[in-house]
């Protein structure tokens, strides 16, 4: 992919005449305190739903929790949560997730976080790792696994057992993600920094693979609003450039009909239905469904750009829609050659 | 205890001396049957560095290591049993949750609530915050637990100027916290 798939502001707004659609991002982006070339490209996106979407991004999302099953039940721990003073609400279709309504204590400071009872996480994460659905698998990889929520959960549904490589490339993530797995009784994890682009020699044929890219972050802008301003256009390319790197690595660790699930908390087709896309090109993969209950399907089209059909079976997650951060999660099966 | 720093281990399969030591610090917590079956099937392995760490792994975790780790070491993996010290094993808070469900008798402290909560921030207990010390600590390490009997560190008895017994903090799971993330 060139820089040309890259939707410039003047692409959108047209050349020195402001158009209505540019006036109208102008007073959105004043409005809501993002940066112009944001709304314009959320306008091309969303249409009619933008001004929804950017009000939707002013609420806070309710913090939530993950139950660990690997040392208690989620009956047990919220009762001792609720004792603290706690009110938490269970998550439809996750039945270890639960928001939290009530609560003056630090959630990461409890004992029974402590004692790997419970972990923070994301909702939309916790459908990133039911994608994958690792139960019963024998061998699963984490790409960019740290700090390790999600490594965390993949351990947990596979009942600590099976292998779980960990991988990434940061040495301070790596101390997290190593602590992470420690409190949160996981035991069948191998963690190890090594550059995606070394994955494919080790070797490995893992039947489900999860790559949770780096990405601009933008479906973060609710829990951190500092990202309305402080990503360029050129950032997307330049992590667009990583997420295609990492995604024909990440399908290289997949033995035949094994599972890929990529995912990102970014609103950008560029990171997203276009990297499914190179893919596509690139590896022996199919999109499948997600078997999520939740989301909008993914764009075929965005910015009028043809993307594979098959990338409606792809999954997006918005905060005035879905009540979580922004996501996306696509599911990929590898085929035989 | 725990990563102290990112320093690069080396792992092997440790020696008959070092699986001498590491059986029996485990012991010394666990009953014979208990450690049997802890370690049945499984593999062990050390990582060297500025310290020796001990890992215990499942057999398709060992398989992995097998084929992920020919030309790189690991940063972590499976079960982190502890650190080999000297002539000893001490055992870490990854461990502690399988030391702490079937002890051995006469190795665990029970602190108060209030105890637990003050162990938890690395402090050592007064005699009023133990409810369960038993009779022969004398100068060892133990493994504590609050009054649900949970794990929640390691610590040693000693008894202060007035013949009291004080629990001293080892390590806590506050570490997740002060050094953990």
């Amino acid at each position: 992919m060139g820089d040309g798939c890259f939707l410039s502001l003047a692409a959108l707004l047209g050349d020195g005449v402001m158009t209505v659609e540019a006036k109208r991002a102008q007073q959105l982006a004043r409005r809501y305190g993002y940066l112009e070339y944001m709304v314009a490209r959320y306008l091309a996106l969303f249409g009619q739903d933008t001004e929804a979407f950017l009000a939707g991004n002013e609420l806070a999302l309710a913090k939530s929790i993950r139950t660990n099953s690997l040392v208690s039940t989620p009956d047990r721990v919220i009762e001792r949560l609720e004792g603290k003073g706690f009110r938490l609400e269970a998550v439809a279709g996750l039945p270890y997730a639960f928001r939290v309504r009530e609560g003056r204590l630090p959630l990461g400071a409890t004992p029974e976080y402590l004692l790997g009872q419970y972990t923070l996480q994301s909702v939309a994460s916790m459908w990133a790792v039911e994608a994958l659905n690792p139960r019963g698998a024998k061998v699963v990889a984490d790409v960019c696994a740290a700090p390790g929520g999600k490594t965390t959960l993949i351990a947990q549904l596979m009942e600590n057992r099976g292998a779980l490589l960990a991988t990434d490339i940061s040495r301070m993530r790596m101390r997290a993600l190593r602590s992470n797995l420690s409190r949160m009784h996981v035991e069948n994890a191998l963690a190890m920094r090594v550059d995606a682009a070394q994955l494919p020699e080790l070797g490995i044929q893992a039947d489900a693979v999860l790559l949770d890219a780096p990405c601009t972050g933008e479906g973060l802008i609710p829990v951190d609003p500092t990202r309305k301003r402080s990503r360029q256009l050129e950032d997307l390319a330049t992590l667009a450039a990583v997420q295609q790197k990492l995604i024909v690595a990440a399908a290289a660790l997949l033995r035949e009909d094994g599972i890929l699930v990529y995912s990102t908390c970014s609103f950008a087709p560029e990171e997203n239905e276009q990297i499914i896309d190179y893919a596509l090109q690139k590896c022996p993969l199919r999109v499948t469904e997600t078997g999520l209950p939740i989301g909008d399907p993914g764009f075929t089209a965005p910015f009028g750009q043809p993307v594979d059909e098959s990338l409606v079976r792809a999954r997006r997650f918005y905060p005035y829609k879905h009540g979580t951060e922004g996501f996306f999660i696509c599911r990929l099966e590898k085929v035989r050659s | 205890m725990q990563a102290r720093k990112s320093e690069k281990l080396t792992f092997a399969e440790p020696s008959r001396s070092e699986e001498t030591m590491i059986v029996q610090g485990l012991e010394r917590y666990l009953e014979s049957s208990v450690v049997v079956r802890l370690l049945r099937n499984k593999q062990l392995l050390i990582g060297k560095g500025n310290r020796q760490e001990v890992y215990l792994l499942s057999a398709p975790l060992w398989q992995l290591y097998r084929q992920a780790c020919t030309q790189r070491h690991p940063y972590f993996v499976g079960l982190h049993l502890g650190e080999l010290h000297g002539a000893g094993f001490v055992p870490s808070l990854h461990s502690l949750q399988w030391l702490a469900a079937r002890p051995r008798a006469g190795v665990v402290v029970a602190a108060t609530a209030e105890g637990a909560q003050r162990f938890m921030y690395g402090r050592d207990l007064e005699p009023k915050e133990l409810q369960q010390v038993p009779s022969k600590g004398g100068d060892r390490e133990m493994l504590v637990v609050n009054e649900r009997g949970e794990g929640i560190g390691f610590g040693c008895l000693v008894a202060d100027e007035k013949g009291k017994t004080r629990l001293r903090n080892r390590t806590d799971l506050g570490w997740y916290l002060r050094r953990g993330q």
